[in-house]
């Protein structure tokens, strides 16, 4: 059941980042909805979980708007795998934590992006790269915020099979 | 030196990119391949409730963000219109007020060779209605004395009753004491002009001839009787003449030509100018004689001797009455009369010309004496000093007044 709400969310996620999230820019920023949700599922489902679906977003994202097809899902993919790294090395109920964490996810998976343009149109502009990524990165990790706790509900919820240890309030995954 | 799962991680980074890459290089196109038109197919219809969901939102939105902006834009065109308004006003008074002062300069203009004007603006008006009287912000030291006629560009105002060194009190027609010396210009009627005690704002014109009968929309000016208005100067223009019971009871409805109640800005006729006579200036002592020895020339030449003007005067207005008090020797008289008075014209206009105000005239005049006690009638009219306008015995405005 939680699997199918987190597919719905997905889904609705790709439709408002086609039609109304560009429309709210903030400094030339766009908010990546789509990215934050792969960060959240990274973090509570791990690095392959998080690559995996990282990779069908960013392809997805590719597929409907971009212009290199493979690029999105390669920084999906990139950012989803090493924050899943972090799964049980962090504190995932810290709203700070959760911001940093997105905040370097979506920094890194504009870097991959901006590293494979440049390699594939042999043009490269940090400048570009930090005027970009830092109000995009800043922009997701402002609304991960916003949404962090429906969100660590929808993706955070009792997993099957895991061991779940409630300590005073915090939730301990091992 | 580096752990397995860093290993793995690494390799898998890498085999990851490499793919991603190739599939960037490989696939160069793909907007119009069927797999995305089957995608946005299926997206669509989704997408469309998506956005017309958020136009209403945005629009209901900017309803309350547009209302206030609104509110805010129609407070300030609101202050700029009430900021407009006041600046309009301000220059539609400066443009009445320049009409206004065009005005007075073309009259002063068309004025220059007959008076010298001094101009004046009104200070203040006469709180009751007992008295019309306005104050000017002009004085002595100005040169302003009594008795100096006041005029604007429409007509007679008034004469100067007081005077202080800054200011000076004006009389003006309307006022029962203002009376003038009056003649309407189309007939030649003479008469008398004064304010009208049961229409404020108007005049009546009494002491007319009996057989005067006053049309309405003639025009009246001062007649140069009276030795203190000049002569032509607009008064106003008979509305309607009432016969009354006797002829002594009637008299013409005059609307004055100025509005008194919008009186700004005035002129003061400090002097006016006479036309040369060509005659001698100094009477020979047998002319002289030969006047005086005219049967009704010493009634008339020994007071103007004296320095009355009254006699010479008195033949001016009143010279139909002389005539029928002593018609065998009005016409000799008249004709002997005549060089008695040129005569004494030039010495009259001899002395520094053109002073209306009878304060300094009388003094500067050659005839001693102006004022002659003649056969004037009971009631003393306002224009019975009459000596200053001698020329007038001969029916023609020829000395003081003409342009």
């Amino acid at each position: 059941m939680r699997s199918v709400a987190i597919v719905l969310a997905f889904i609705a996620a790709l439709i408002l980042q086609t039609t109304i999230l560009p429309i709210i820019r903030l400094g030339g920023a766009i908010p990546d909805l789509l990215l934050v949700l792969v960060i959240f599922n990274a973090l509570f489902n791990g690095s392959l979980a998080g690559g995996a679906v990282g990779f069908t977003v960013g392809l997805a994202q590719d597929l409907l708007g971009g212009h290199y097809l493979g690029l999105g899902a390669l920084g999906g993919f990139v950012a989803g795998y090493l924050i899943g790294c972090l799964e049980r090395r962090v504190n995932i109920d810290n709203i700070l934590v959760t911001f940093i964490l997105v905040l370097a996810g979506s920094f890194l998976a504009s870097v991959v992006y901006f590293l494979g343009q440049g390699i594939l149109n042999s043009s490269l502009s940090f400048r570009l790269l930090w005027q970009l990524s830092a109000p995009g990165a800043l922009y997701d990790a402002c609304l991960a915020a916003l949404l962090f706790r429906p969100l660590a509900r929808l993706f955070g919820g009792p997993v099957p099979g895991r061991v779940e240890i409630v300590q005073t309030g915090k939730i301990i995954y091992r | 030196m580096f752990s397995s799962g860093f290993k793995r991680t690494l390799i898998i980074l890498a085999v990851m990119a490499i793919f991603c890459l190739g599939l960037a290089r490989l696939v160069p196109s793909f907007a119009a391949s069927p797999l995305v038109g089957k995608i946005h197919e299926v997206l669509a219809p989704v997408q469309s409730r998506v956005m017309m969901g958020w136009r209403g939102g945005a629009s209901i939105l900017s309803y309350f963000t547009g209302m206030r902006r609104l509110q805010a834009e129609n407070s300030q065109l609101q202050q700029q219109v009430m900021n407009l308004t006041w600046e309009s006003n301000r220059l539609n008074q400066y443009v009445y007020e320049s009409q206004q002062l065009q005005k007075l300069l073309d009259f002063k203009n068309r004025n220059v060779t007959r008076f010298t004007l001094l101009g004046a603006r009104v200070i203040s008006r006469s709180p009751t209605d007992w008295y019309s009287t306005l104050v000017l912000d002009r004085g002595s030291e100005d040169g302003v004395k009594k008795d100096m006629v006041v005029v604007s560009d429409a007509g007679l105002i008034g004469r100067v009753d007081a005077v202080w060194p800054h200011t000076s009190d004006i009389l003006l027609i309307l006022d029962q004491e203002g009376a003038v010396g009056a003649m309407i210009s189309e007939s030649g009627t003479q008469g008398v002009i004064q304010g009208d005690k049961d229409n404020p704002g108007m005049l009546q014109m009494i002491d007319m001839p009996y057989d005067a009968k006053p049309v309405a929309g003639q025009t009246v000016m001062t007649s140069g009787l009276g030795g203190i208005f000049p002569g032509d100067i607009p008064i106003g223009k008979v509305l309607t003449f009432n016969s009354g019971g006797s002829d002594l009871d009637q008299y013409a409805l005059v609307q004055p030509d100025v509005d008194f109640t919008r009186i700004e800005e005035v002129f003061i006729i400090t002097a006016s100018r006479s036309v040369p006579e060509p005659v001698a200036s100094q009477p020979a002592p047998e002319e002289q004689t030969t006047a005086a020895e005219a049967p009704e020339q010493p009634a008339a030449t020994t007071p103007t001797q004296t320095g009355s003007s009254q006699g010479a005067a008195a033949q001016t207005t009143n010279s139909g009455r002389q005539k029928s008090a002593s018609p065998a020797q009005s016409a000799p008289a008249t004709v002997q009369s005549a060089p008695a008075t040129v005569q004494q014209a030039p010495a009259r206009t001899a002395t520094p010309p053109a002073q209306t105000s009878p304060g300094a005239a009388p003094a500067q005049t050659a005839a001693p004496t102006r004022w002659a006690p003649q056969s004037q009638p009971a009631t003393p009219t306002p224009w019975s000093n009459q000596a200053q306008w001698p020329s007038q015995s001969q029916g023609t405005d020829q000395t003081q007044w003409t342009d």
